[in-house]
């Protein structure tokens, strides 16, 4: 399945609220776990989303270990990013109403 | 809104330090490989499948680095700086033609600078009085047609018929053209008198354009109402400098001068020149109702026709222009029908204040038009050269750009990499030539001021301002800018010609782009 336009920041903001600091592979596999494997996360579109998510200021990346002592980079979300995730769910939920009443009225 | 401008600035940020965001995500992709490959090992994979598996299932490192990279930065403007750097780099490589480049093109710009200056100075620059844009000065079209300074005359009569019947003017202003004349200054009452430019004008003079006392005071409109009444003189900075060497104790000493002794009320601004059409300054100015006692035996205020004044007016905010222009010219046309029987005054207009009168006159621009064509052939010629220099070493970057193309840069982007090159030529050769035009501008005005005084005599004030303004600045770009288009373009277009063939054979061997592949549908 293809991520639609625009929703993947959406659901890295959702991740991250709800599970707290992740790194990025643990974002994918999260989203794909959650999709019950439907979802393919190219890395290709989540870096340039994580990069944007950062500048515009609504998560943060910090260097941390995993419990494998590995190195990764942890991204958590910011207060900006709470106030966003909460503006974008509520337009996305318009936008799914909509379409939904729309769907079901054509069939 | 307030996200868009945070996430400009964190580009421009990441902008600066892009070898660290670089560094940053190569480590982080790295992170993402190793963890990936744990977790295949965890189900149990041999380590040599796991981590091949994990590379198959990343996908394209390099796709997802450039994706990072064009989300992260302004695209166009790392572009811009990549193509400075190494525009930087190839301009600083061959120094013997950078140099020769540079001077060329900095002796073509600083002429054509030089001379705009110069334009500048006498025609555009305005006077120095508060908001020169509303000053205007009359000039007045006879019905002969005669053209010249004497425009600009009108008597003390039609001054006072004007100021008392407009309703355009905030106010309207009278100075004579500056008169000579023979001084005693204070303190040396033995030596021989010194000759004196000095200036009539009206009591509102100095109230009207704004200029207010460095020492002492201006006089008022009050000074200029009875005839002889108030021998008060304000004296020029220059002079103040010249003739008391700066001294404030000279505030309220008397001059004699034409058997009356005035008495020095104050100095103006060093700023203020003077309203003059004469680039000098003024040594003084006095009020006219003193002009019987300065210049005595002579009458310049009762003749109608006696053409002694400049007429200069403040326009009054919400007037415009033209409708100004057609008031005035009505008003004088009426005084002269009335008062006036030779010479019969046409109309008359009004025009923007520089230091200058006739700088509107078709023969004046004619002869600007010619001086500035001749020395923007020196710019030409300049030009040209830089451009068969980089024709010549053409064949050198013949073959870099070539590869370049030939490794897949567009020919847009060569190009850009090309004129970016060019810019910061012609930039450095403006810089240059600003510089050599301000010192050339020096020398000019040292040369006109030294021209003038020995035609003239004595000591004199130079009021021309010849430093570069905004207006010079903007002039010298523009004209780096057209040099760029004159000598880049045409090279720029010659080598990103498509002629791959010819120029990469001459650059590597055969063995080198002959491939070795059995399917190769090039071979």
């Amino acid at each position: 399945m293809q991520i639609l336009q625009g929703t993947l920041d959406l659901m890295v903001l959702r991740t991250l609220a709800t599970l707290g600091p992740r790194h990025a592979y643990a974002i994918a596999s999260r989203l794909e776990q959650v999709s019950g494997d439907l979802l393919r996360v190219n890395q290709g579109t989540l870096y340039p989303a994580l990069v944007r998510l950062e500048q515009n200021g609504w998560i943060r990346g910090s260097w941390g270990t995993t419990e494998n002592n590995r190195e990764a980079k942890y991204y958590s979300i910011t207060r900006p990013g709470l106030k966003a995730l909460t503006e974008e769910t509520q337009r996305w939920q318009q936008v799914a109403g909509l379409l939904d009443k729309l769907l079901a009225e054509e069939a | 809104m307030f996200a868009h401008c945070r996430r400009v600035l964190a580009k421009l940020r990441f902008l600066l330090r892009s070898r660290h965001a670089e560094e940053d995500l190569e480590r982080e992709l790295a992170a993402h490989l190793a963890l990936l490959e744990d977790d295949l090992l965890h189900k149990g994979m041999t380590r040599e499948r796991a981590r091949r598996a994990a590379i198959t299932k990343i996908g394209g490192l390099e796709q997802t680095k450039q994706a990072h990279r064009d989300e992260r930065t302004i695209l166009w403007l790392e572009q811009t700086a990549q193509d400075l750097r190494h525009a930087c780099r190839t301009v600083a490589r061959s120094p013997g033609f950078t140099i020769v480049a540079v001077i060329t093109l900095a002796l073509g710009i600083g002429v054509n600078t030089t001379l705009f200056t110069a334009y500048d100075a006498v025609a555009l620059k305005p006077l120095p009085v508060a908001d020169p844009a509303k000053v205007v000065r009359l000039e007045r079209w006879f019905t002969h047609g005669w053209i010249g300074d004497m425009q600009y005359g009108f008597s003390w009569q039609e001054y006072l018929y004007c100021r008392q019947h407009q309703d355009v003017f905030s106010d309207l202003v009278a100075t004579s053209w500056p008169v000579r004349l023979q001084a005693r200054l204070p303190g040396n009452n033995q030596s021989a008198p010194m000759p004196l430019e000095g200036q009539v004008v009206s009591g509102n003079y100095f109230r009207t354009f704004g200029v207010d006392a460095t020492l002492g005071r201006t006089f008022s409109p009050e000074e200029d109402r009875a005839p002889g009444a108030d021998p008060v003189i304000v004296l020029s900075y220059a002079f103040w400098q010249r003739a008391f060497h700066s001294n404030t104790q000279i505030i309220g000493s008397l001059v004699m001068i034409g058997g009356t002794e005035f008495s020095i009320l104050g100095v103006t601004p060093e700023a203020f020149t003077g309203t003059s059409l004469l680039p000098q300054v003024p040594d003084f100015w006095t009020p006219a109702s003193m002009q019987a006692q300065l210049v005595p035996g002579q009458d310049w205020l009762h003749q109608p026709a006696d053409y002694r004044f400049q007429i200069l007016g403040r326009l009054q905010p919400e007037a415009g222009l033209k409708a100004a222009e057609a008031e005035t010219a009505a008003l004088i046309r009426q005084f002269s029908t009335t008062y006036i029987t030779r010479e019969p005054t046409r109309t008359v207009t009004l025009q923007h204040t520089a230091f200058f009168g006739n700088t509107e006159d078709p023969r004046f621009e004619t002869g600007v038009a010619v001086l500035m064509l001749i020395v923007a052939m020196v710019l030409f010629v300049a030009c040209a050269n830089i451009a068969n220099m980089l024709l010549a070493r053409g064949a050198v970057r013949q073959r870099e750009i070539s590869l370049r193309l030939a490794l897949g840069a567009s020919r847009a982007r060569v190009m850009r990499q090309l004129i970016t090159e060019s810019i910061l030529l012609s930039l450095i050769g403006g810089v240059a030539g600003c510089g050599l035009s301000v010192l050339a501008s020096r020398l000019l005005r040292i040369a006109v001021a030294q021209m003038l005084r020995t035609q003239l005599g004595g000591d004199f004030a130079f009021s021309l301002n010849l430093n570069p303004d905004a207006r010079v600045l903007a002039y010298a770009l523009l004209l780096s800018l057209i040099a760029r288009v004159v000598f880049g373009l045409s090279p720029a277009l010659q080598f990103t010609k498509p002629e791959l063939a010819t120029s990469i054979a001459t650059i590597a061997p055969p063995s080198v782009i002959s491939c070795t592949a059995p399917t190769c549908a090039a071979c």
